[in-house]
Parts: structure tokens; sequence; C-alpha cells
């Protein structure tokens, strides 16, 4: 069995570890293109192999390089990141091939017979659906960042030879004009305290209370899909599914009511602290602590408290 | 200037019905129109408004489906097609874009077509890209704003910004392009009482299976390559959750 990994983000090496759990006698390609810095890095996190192909900085013609090298290197499977950037990639490729793709994976393992099952949260996010592409290949899935645990590099040899592939020319579709950085880069995915508010707390004003809490506690400020899609905060705090998968030591959802598609970008957290006025939310169920109480009292006593705490120090 | 926009109905409620093959049973399920779409029609409407042309609002659907794409012609579209077949049901996004692809040439191929960046029932974001990339045009994806220019006779080309993890991305390319936005770029205007005039008796333009030409095993459930074979309602990873009162977690020094 050979799955390829396509090394277009950092995330990449979440996968190749997953490959490698999954699949542990498989051959597992690194498919970087020429931009990529630090090659090495695939191969200490568990790949076989580096396979390179030239880079283009244009989206559509990378993903037709992406599937003429799929194409060639006929894997089972194909895994990419999925940044913005990656599931587009994802997409454009496996048109091109024909083949079946499932994005957001958020578990990836093998049947008996080999087969990569993909398990994703599907319909409106709030059902697990398990998903197989049986007969085409290669059976590709995307994952977000940070789904998977952080890959633990071992040593490996300093010269890595690296695999050139002979691939089509392509022609331009996209010029690249400008890039103008985000001001307001939400460090969800570093943050080591995540306070999150979901559609029960109301409204904007909400947001407010807890990104006081956040600030208190050194944290960041998440959302639900619910709260970015009634228009209450940007999608940079989007928690979920399709929003950030984070992993902090502490994560604390307010008015959360605890979603499949939410579930699937939290539960890697150390310690949940859930706060919700619903004693019967499924939020509770993927919590070590649950406080069945108003959101907002509650938000403002742990406040009171943090404030008092600073005063004493 | 010819502009298709691809829409899609999704439940209104998480509370989905699930066939005995796991596809989602929309005809028990309330329907609108998916948040995204709208941001793709506002900004189709108001390329039109500006350059001339025509708005084209498709969807692939049931036949009530059609009471949403009257509801689009209300509110600016000049014409609906609905793209409606038994065979049609249960497709993934891959035969999904073959499926909008046919009915893309079938209606004489369009200048722009704009899509939502996903669904907000199954979202995955996969079919706007795969239909460019059956059309081998160019695509960008997660895009909030879009500009055409049109400078004293040369071809028009079109700028659009994409929103990336850490900026906004600005991408040029000669039409005909796709593009996929995001949710709240833009805020969809409202039906007027001409439209709704127009609306109730305009003809919905319907395509069948047959009426693409595309082969029964190419669209639907029979020609999805992936397949979803168990659904649960929970996911793995529960916790065992100790329930108390802010006080109580706040004396055990969870929060420092």
């Amino acid at each position: 069995m050979t799955i390829v990994v396509v090394c277009v983000a950092a995330s990449a090496t979440e996968l190749i570890a997953r490959a490698r759990v999954i699949a542990q006698a498989a051959r597992v390609i690194s498919l970087c293109t020429e931009a990529e810095g630090d090659n090495r890095a695939y191969i200490a996190c568990g790949a076989d192999e580096i396979v390179c192909i030239p880079y283009r900085d244009d989206p559509c013609a990378q993903g037709t390089l992406i599937a003429d090298a799929l194409e060639k290197l006929k894997p089972d499977a194909a895994l990419f990141p999925a940044t913005v950037h990656g599931r587009f990639l994802s997409a454009w490729a496996a048109a091109k091939l024909q083949t079946g793709l499932t994005a957001d994976c958020t578990g990836l393992s093998l049947t008996e017979e080999g087969n990569l099952l993909q398990t994703r949260p599907a319909f409106g996010g709030n059902l697990t659906a398990q998903i197989l592409c049986k007969n085409h290949r290669p059976q590709m899935a995307s994952v977000r960042p940070g789904v998977f645990p952080p890959a633990v590099p071992t040593e490996c040899e300093a010269n890595i030879p690296l695999r050139a592939l002979p691939l089509q020319t392509v022609k331009r579709f996209l010029e690249p004009v400008a890039f103008t950085p985000s001001e307001d880069i939400v460090p969800l995915q570093s943050a080591g305290i995540v306070v999150t508010g979901g559609k029960g707390i109301g409204g904007k004003s909400g947001f407010e209370t807890l990104s006081e809490l956040a600030g208190l506690l050194g944290g960041a400020l998440g959302a639900t899909r619910g709260a970015v899609d009634a228009g209450w905060i940007g999608y940079a705090h989007q928690v979920g599914q399709t929003g950030v998968a984070v992993r902090p030591k502490l994560y604390l959802a307010f008015g959360v009511s605890g979603m499949v598609q939410h579930i699937a970008g939290m539960n890697g957290a150390e310690t949940v602290i859930a706060v919700n006025n619903d004693r019967l939310a499924p939020i509770f169920d993927y919590a070590d602590y649950g406080i069945v109480a108003d959101w907002r009292e509650t938000a403002e006593t742990m406040i009171r408290y943090l404030k008092e705490r600073k005063e004493e120090k | 200037m010819k502009i298709l926009v691809c829409v899609k109905q999704v439940p209104e409620t998480n509370e989905v019905k699930l066939g005995a093959d796991y596809t989602l049973q929309r005809e028990f399920t309330a329907q609108s129109l998916n948040l995204a779409d709208e941001s793709a029609l506002e900004l189709g409407l108001a390329l039109r408004d500006a350059c001339g042309g025509t708005v084209t609002v498709m969807t692939m659907g049931p036949a009530s489906a059609e009471g949403m794409l009257r509801e689009l012609l209300a509110r600016g579209a000049d014409e609906a097609v609905l793209l409606n077949d038994p065979a049609f049901a249960g497709a993934d996004t891959l035969a999904t874009a073959r499926t909008l692809k046919a009915a893309h040439d079938k209606l004489g191929g369009f200048d722009l077509v704009f899509c939502g960046r996903r669904a907000s029932d199954g979202e995955t974001g996969q079919v706007g890209p795969m239909l460019a990339s059956l059309l081998d045009i160019p695509c960008v994806s997660n895009a909030t704003d879009v500009r055409i220019r049109n400078d004293d006779g040369s071809p028009a080309t079109m700028e659009i910004d994409q929103l990336l993890e850490n900026g906004v991305q600005t991408w040029r390319c000669r039409l005909p392009a796709v593009a996929t936005f995001c949710e709240w770029s833009r805020r969809l205007r409202l039906p007027t009482i001409a439209g709704l005039r127009v609306a109730g008796r305009a003809d919905i333009h319907r395509l069948t299976r047959p009426d693409l030409e595309l082969p029964a095993d190419r669209c639907g459930l029979a020609g999805s390559p992936t397949r979803v074979i168990r659904v649960s309602a929970k996911p793995a990873g529960l916790r065992q959750c100790e329930k108390l009162t802010v006080e109580a977690l706040l004396a055990k020094g969870v929060l420092g």
C-alpha cells in the first residue's frame, strides 16, 4: 500500500504521522513542491521518500501538477492538509483524477480489506458519517490542521535524496496581484486557553464579556459556527470541523450546544469546562466540568474572581 | 456578460432525516437558500448591473426547489434553471460537479460562474473548485470581493480577493472563470414588487438527465465515487462530566 501526503502546509507532518499509524507497512511518500524548505522534517516524521514537483504561484496550475504526479505515482490514498489552499488543490486534483474526495476528515483508519475508512461530521454537522471510496484510486481526503496530534520527529540522515518527477507543462490560470497580511490574526491554534461562545450567548455583546474573560485568562476567543453564521463575530474565531481545530490545555464553552461539527474542533483539549443552562446539552458529554447555569452570570463570576486574584498578587 | 450562479437549498435545522442509503431526505426537511450563496448571487447581480448581461441561477434538487428559484428571480436574477431528475439524487461532490458542468455546457457556457464557498449542510467546499477543474478554467475559492476590468477593447479580466488564514490574496485572471464566495461578503438584495410579479409567472427551465446527455453512472448516487457506509449520532471521545457550581469550580483552582 502506498499513501501520498501532499505537503502544502505545515500540518502535513501530522498527516504523515497519521499515515504511519494506520498503515505501518505502507510506503508513505511526501509530495513536495520545490518551494518547500526543510524536506528532512517529513522523513523525520515518518515518510519513506520525498518526491519533488515544480512550484507554481497559481493554485489551478499547481493542482494540475499534483494530479499529474498522483497519476504517475499511483498511490492507494492521497492526503491533503485542509487549509484554504490545500482543500482547493485537493478538489481540483480529485476532479482531474475522477476520484472520490472527503473533506475535513476527523478520523482515518483502514478497513480489513485495506480501504481507507474516512470519518467526518456530516448532514449539517450533527451526525458522524463513515465514508469509503472503494472503486476509485487514489482515495483522497483532506484533514484540518490540529485534528491529529502533532508528529514527533525522530533523528534521520542529513542527506535525503529527493526524487524529481517529470511532469506535463501547464498553462497559467491565475496571476498573483497582491497579498495583504491580516491585521487581526486570532491565535487560536497556539493558545493554551480558549474561551468559546455559541448561539446561547445571544448576540454580539456576549462576545465582549467573553473577550474580557479570555483576556484575563491570557487565552484566545473562539466561536461556534452558529455564532459566526449569525454574524456576531468573524470567521477567524470559528472552532470546529470547518473552522480551526484547537488542542488547548483548557477549553471553556459558553452557551455551546455541542454539535458534532463543533466537537470535532475542540475534543483534543486537555480539560473542557462547559457552561449551559440546558442540562441535557450534548456539550456536557464532552466536558470534564459542567456548570448548569446562566452563561453570563457564570462568566461574570469568573471575571470578578480573576480580577480579585490579580489584585491580591 | 453571462453570469451563472450555482445555488443550493440546505436544511434550515440540524435535525435532518436520512434515507436507507444515508442520503438526505430533502422533501421532509424545511429548506432555505445556503448562506454563502447569497453573497455569490448579490455579487453576480451587482456585476450585471454595472457591466450589463444576464444572471442565471441554477440548482440541482427536488421539484420543490422551484419555490426558492422563483424567490431568486424576484430578487433580481434573470433566468432560473432546475436540474431535476431522480437519477441526480444522492450525488457526492464529484457527481454534483459533473452534473453542473453538463448543464453549464448545455446552456451554452458562461463568462463567470459564481458559487458559495461551501454549503452549510455538507460543508465540503469542493463542488465549485471541482466544477472549474472539469471546465479547466481559472478558479478562486474563499473569495470576498470581485472586480471586472474591461479597459478599451482588451479582453475582460477579473480581479478577485481570496481570504486566506493569514491575510487576503488578490488574483487576476481572464474570463471565463469560477469563483466561490464567503458568507457575509455581500447581503442579498430584497425582492421587489415588480420582481415578485415577474417571478410568479416566469418559466423555470427544467433539465433532466436525458436533457444533459449524462450517463446514469456519472451522476447521482450511482455516479459517486464516495459512499457513506455508516452514520452515528455521537462522535468518539466522551468524557466523564462532573457537574458543579462555578464557585466549586473556582475553588478547585482550575482557572488558576
